[in-house]
């Protein structure tokens, strides 16, 4: 996978937002939003077709109440 | 009776209603130690006297009548200023909110104005709830009172202080990431996250929509407890809010823990920690087994992942709700506040929407592989002794990531999962500052959570050991 640069950073930060980012701010903000992505894209490989965040609070129901003990 | 103010939240609650107390003498003795310390914690940020004594009087005035008096009646209580009262100032320790009067008033304020609880003032805390050390450069910095050059831990910083210290009997802080947790960790009280939704957070600033608690910091598991029953529960104005029943949390209070089997986790949660940390651990285990608990060791999914999948959310709401002021105004923000938020800012909605979309998976993976095996797992708050000022304020906002995951390591996993965590009290490291242990369980396991706590404090005095200050 193409690694997050400093200049989509600084692209981003002038061009979405107006702002003027220093070019060292620029490579610890990428290396953040790799670290974030490689996380998000890995998890997304497993996920099913039918997964959706509205479970979630389901999902702490459910398993909130399984009465099986260790 | 014991000195008014090391009565417990309970034990001041009872006394006041059997009348050997009154809420005036409480609420005096509370003001008078606020101002002693004060000078030295900066852990309030703003007193509200002339009406806490007003409301003191008329809780007094009260117990001569036949009225039916709340669980709370007349105890002062102190919160972290992001609770919103109807036209009062809440500044969320910012700049920005310095003089915001919001429209509503919280849920959790409501129930604990109707529980007949006294209001003090408003708690320092973290700007906009964004730090884990209790820095602001706007109010000033909240100070451990066990030593005033070390951090009070935050974002609840100025609850974990002021519950320290006496100068309340119990607070509400709020954890995204730790922010319960660590300010109770850092000062030997305890503090729980509950399991997301147990709560309401209506009427509360905002800090991350997907990853926000409310969460009590008191001095015992049994005054938890009692806060606990009276603020969860269902609020049609949350619709995150669950409807599931409130349990009666203080009759868990069994003292009873013999069976259950508590996990130690062999990964990520002890990979930092210190010597002194681990023996203050392990002594607290030993505890758990005297008492008649199994501790099992296992395996757990790994944490560092959830770490970085929350980071994806908290970035990305906190964007959201910052990015107006962020582009008008940057200058009224702190480098921390500027620097933890900033990545949301780059991070593509796909990936935010695929952490979330990851939580419901993830949390039933880890819930089902953890709880199968053991009924709550136990592992240090923070795998360090608490830091000092000095070495956590951040000179350039590239030192604060790291800062952040360092401190946060073994607490925001339990926020992307959704589930209780429990902070306790449970010795002191080297440098003479608290050391905790929390108690992780399955959703709405709150109730174990403060059978185990409350037990091991029945047989230990942490938690009644306060700063000298």
């Amino acid at each position: 996978m193409t690694r997050i640069q400093a200049d989509l950073i600084l692209l981003e930060a002038s061009q979405l937002r107006d702002i003027k980012l220093g070019e060292a701010r620029a490579t610890e903000l990428a290396a953040d939003v790799q670290r974030v992505c490689d996380a998000a894209t890995e998890v997304s490989q497993q996920a099913d077709f039918n997964d959706e965040p509205a479970r979630f609070t389901a999902t702490l129901l459910r398993l909130g109440k399984t009465k099986s003990r260790p | 009776m014991k000195d008014i103010l090391s009565l417990s939240l309970r034990e001041v609650a009872a006394a006041i209603r059997a009348k050997k107390l009154s809420s005036l003498e409480a609420t005096r003795a509370c003001l008078d130690r606020i101002r002693e310390i004060q000078p030295f914690t900066n852990c309030f940020i703003a007193v509200e006297e002339e009406e806490a004594l007003r409301a003191a009087r008329a809780a007094d005035r009260m117990r001569g009548k036949s009225a039916r008096l709340g669980p709370l009646h007349g105890v002062p209580l102190a919160h972290k200023d992001m609770y919103y009262r109807k036209g009062r100032i809440t500044t969320g320790g910012s700049k920005i909110l310095r003089n915001y009067r919001p429209d509503v008033t919280a849920t959790v304020v409501e129930r604990m104005q109707r529980a007949g609880a006294v209001w003090l003032g408003n708690l320092n805390m973290a700007e906009f709830a964004a730090n884990p050390t209790g820095h602001n450069d706007h109010f000033g910095h909240c100070r451990n009172p066990w030593n005033t050059e070390h951090i009070s831990g935050g974002s609840s910083s100025g609850s974990g202080v002021a519950v320290a210290a006496r100068a309340c009997y119990g607070s509400l802080g709020s954890d995204t990431g730790g922010s319960v947790r660590l300010p109770a960790a850092a000062n030997g009280v305890v503090g729980l996250k509950p399991t997301y939704g147990r709560i309401s957070r209506h009427g509360i600033m905002p800090r991350s929509w997907s990853l926000d608690t409310v969460g009590p910091l008191t001095r015992t598991v049994a005054d938890c407890a009692k806060l606990m029953k009276i603020i969860a529960g269902a609020d049609a104005n949350d619709t995150t809010c669950s409807a599931e029943k409130v349990p009666d949390y203080e009759k868990a209070l069994t003292g009873c823990i013999r069976g259950l089997k508590i996990g130690m986790p062999l990964n990520h949660y002890y990979e930092e920690a210190t010597d002194d940390v681990r023996r203050c651990m392990s002594a607290s285990l030993d505890v758990l087994k005297s008492l008649g608990a199994r501790i099992v060791e296992l395996k757990v999914p790994d944490p560092q992942r959830l770490f970085d999948l929350s980071n994806a959310i908290t970035q990305v709401e906190s964007a959201a709700i910052h990015g107006r002021w962020m582009r008008e105004r940057p200058q009224d923000y702190s480098l921390m506040m500027l620097a933890r938020t900033e990545p949301g800012f780059h991070l593509p909605a796909t990936v935010y929407l695929q952490a979330l979309n990851a939580r419901p998976r993830l949390s039933a993976e880890f819930i089902e592989a953890v709880f199968s095996k053991v009924d709550v797992l136990h592992a240090p708050v923070m795998p360090m002794p608490v830091p000092t000022i000095a070495e956590t304020t951040p000179r350039q906002a590239g030192d604060v990531q790291p800062m952040i995951r360092r401190l946060t390591r073994n607490n925001r996993p339990a926020n992307f999962l959704g589930v209780p965590s429990l902070s306790v009290p449970a010795g002191f490291s080297a440098n003479g500052l608290p050391v905790a242990f929390q108690l992780m369980g399955r959703p709405f396991s709150e109730a174990l959570l403060f059978q185990i706590g409350d037990a091991y404090q029945r047989v230990t005095d942490w938690h009644g050991q306060a700063p000298g200050i």
